[in-house]
């Protein structure tokens, strides 16, 4: 069925009375995160504003009663079927709570009746840390702006609904809560290109480890140096990182890739409180001799915008779809489908990029919000065999670039950063590791 | 503050700078306005798995003892055997019932069920050189009490009802199998025909009870 600009029941004017079963299937893109979920990998990411003053927990318990009706698909959590696994939703919801443990700390699953993700605060930091099979990033952000919404509401400010954010006056809608990947489906269509694999960056992980090292940059800055380049703001990135991890094994001459995930809403025309997202990877095969920068420019120049073309992208779904819709998998029971999907993932999936560079882009919000935020960041739970990984988000103007990873090495951090400010791009950084402050 | 090797802003917290660890210098901030935004203390969290590992481990470690031990005393195995199966029904009928937690009642009632079961499968094989005093007798007749309990539990604790479905369910097909296996072997069919019967009928009673949950919860558990 091809998705075209289509307005939902509810944008016609028309009654909406669509209520979300208690149990829902996962989308395609959800099956994998329970089966490729580890002891130190929680599958798990965070997405937090920055607010002016420190948060009141009352408040925001209150706040997140309220927007519960509006998201059912968060307020769940994840149940084993014979075949695949589900979600139910939960009765205790019960879940905000004092920043406990090291960002992006695994979830409990399963055996619980909270949802699969938890409101965190600390100080002036509010946040969400979501399981993946709940939903991509940008659902995740449309919530916490909800969620930051009715905050700021209860706390007396008059914040009007400008359409940027899902209102709580408005009821979830059907399209809201479909696999918008088994729509965009379709069944002849031919195979993606088979990929190479990636160098892989090796430093000692330390288990239930998490550091964070955050960049504010200004995004005039940036935009400043990538235009007359003429790459976008996240061509620029990606390069600057794959020189980054170049410099830091300039003897390496393997292909190095970065996977960009591609949010599909913009391409198919819909809106999606669940995943629908795709990986492009993107990377260069560095030279004999010295590479520069410009040499990694033109190497991934257009790649991004080229791998994103609708037509490809409904490759790639149709090929995770058809994969999930056959028969021998569909039928084989979840015991023993889930080490398989694991293993697939772990040995397969994993070994095609060396980490990953999100850019969720601007995030808008009325002026009345923006004037109670400082900044916002994105945290990856990375992969085990992913010791980096990268996440990006504007607002005010200022762009932050989040590095997380479960080791204490910072070299392709600090060349990336190095970089940054060698181009005369102001940057500030910050750290989640308190070692480099005053008495500690 | 900044870094002047790296060129960049930090807090005014930092000493060092996180990237390169030289001495911050207290510069002018070239990005003025910004507030470093907070971590707590992090504490260590050890992954919750390695307390069962240890158990595991122990567990291992006493039975490889009784059954060298075993070896050299008696010259064979089949008394220390009795201990490798009788710890973990000892740990399931006398210590587990203290930790259950009244929401995962049914869960813990089951997973008793088959430890029980296996053990009465080890038993049969062992000293009464047959499966079949267990198959017909001991298997479904734990699973039976299994089930009734399962049943008062649905009373107890409405608000978990439904995931005694799938309990029932699996109760079910072990006393089918039973059954015809005893049917098959010309075994007394009583026990096995009160198994299936009773979770039969209780799946029936749950299913008239919490009609719509019970749909729900059918097509979600067994959607392919």
């Amino acid at each position: 069925m091809e998705i075209t600009e289509e307005k939902t029941s509810a944008q016609n004017g028309v009654e909406n009375d669509y209520v979300l079963p208690r149990r829902f299937p996962l989308d395609n893109a959800a099956t994998i995160y329970p089966a490729a979920r580890t002891n130190t990998y929680a599958c798990t990411y965070r997405i937090c504003f920055i607010m002016k003053e420190d948060v009141d927990p009352d408040i925001l318990r209150q706040a997140a009663k309220d927007i519960i009706p509006r998201f059912p698909t968060f307020f769940a959590q994840l149940r084993a079927g014979l075949f695949w696994y589900y979600f139910e939703q939960t009765s205790d919801n019960d879940i905000v709570v004092e920043e406990p443990y090291y960002p992006c700390y695994r979830l409990k699953l399963l055996d619980s009746d909270k949802p699969a993700f938890r409101i965190i605060y600390y100080k002036r930091r509010l946040g969400v840390e979501v399981f993946h099979a709940l939903g991509d990033g940008s659902s995740s952000i449309n919530m916490l702006k909800t969620l930051v919404a009715r905050y700021l509401t209860l706390k007396g400010e008059n914040i009007p609904d400008d359409g940027s954010f899902p209102s709580l006056d408005d009821k979830p809608t059907e399209d809201e809560h479909a696999d918008m990947f088994q729509r965009v489906y379709e069944k002849r269509l031919g195979k993606p290109e088979k990929e190479t694999s990636s160098y892989q960056y090796k430093a000692k992980t330390i288990p239930n480890y998490f550091q964070a090292v955050h960049g504010i940059v200004p995004v005039s800055d940036i935009k400043a140096v990538s235009k007359p380049m003429g790459i976008t703001l996240t061509e620029f990135l990606v390069a600057n990182l794959l020189y980054a991890i170049y410099l830091n094994d300039p003897e390496n001459r393997k292909e190095i890739k970065v996977s960009v995930p591609i949010n599909l809403r913009p391409i198919f025309g819909v809106e999606s409180l669940r995943n629908f997202s795709l990986f492009t990877n993107v990377g260069f095969v560095p030279k004999d001799g010295e590479t520069t920068f410009d040499d990694i420019v033109a190497s991934i120049k257009g790649k991004i915008k080229e791998n994103a073309q609708r037509e490809n992208m409904k490759k790639a779904v149709s090929r995770n779809v058809g994969s999930a819709r056959n028969p021998l998998l569909r039928f084989t029971p979840n015991v023993i489908k889930r080490p398989l999907l694991k293993a697939c993932y772990h040995l397969a999936g994993q070994s095609k990029f060396m980490c990953s560079l999100t850019n969720l882009g601007i995030c808008e919000m009325p002026q009345e919000m923006l004037d109670h935020i400082d900044r916002m960041e994105v945290l990856l739970g990375g992969a085990p065999k992913e010791t980096l990984a990268c996440a990006v988000t504007c607002l005010n103007d200022m762009l932050n670039i989040s590095f997380t990873g479960t080791t204490k090495e910072v070299s392709i951090q600090k060349n990336f950063f190095r970089l940054l400010s060698s181009n005369g791009i102001r940057v500030r950084v910050e750290s989640s590791n308190k070692e480099s402050w005053e008495d500690k | 503050m900044r870094c002047r090797s790296c060129n960049i802003d930090l807090g005014e917290e930092y000493v060092r700078c996180p990237l390169c660890g030289e001495k911050a210098s207290p510069d002018e901030p070239v990005l003025s306005g910004l507030r470093t935004a907070e971590y707590p203390d992090i504490k260590y969290r050890k992954n919750p798995k390695s307390a069962f590992l240890i158990y595991v481990i122990i567990y291992a470690i006493l039975c490889s003892a009784a059954i060298v031990a075993d070896l050299i005393i008696n010259r064979r195995v089949s008394d220390s055997l009795w201990a490798v199966f009788l710890l973990p029904c000892v740990w399931a009928i006398l210590f587990r019932p203290l930790f259950i937690h009244k929401l995962y009642i049914g869960s813990y009632i089951m997973q008793d069920a088959i430890y029980i079961s296996v053990f009465m499968l080890w038993c049969a094989k062992s000293y009464m050189r047959d499966f079949s005093y267990a198959i017909y007798s001991g298997v479904p007749m734990i699973c039976t009490i299994s089930a009734v309990l399962i049943f008062v539990g649905i009373f107890l604790f409405p608000e978990k009802r439904v995931t005694a479905l799938s309990y029932f369910i699996a109760l079910f097909v072990i006393g089918l199998i039973t059954l015809i296996i005893s049917l098959a072997c010309g075994y007394n069919c009583v026990l096995p025909a009160a198994c299936t019967v009773s979770s039969n009928l209780f799946i029936t009673v749950l299913a008239m009870l919490e009609p719509n949950e019970v749909r729900g919860e059918l097509i979600a558990r067994f959607r392919a």
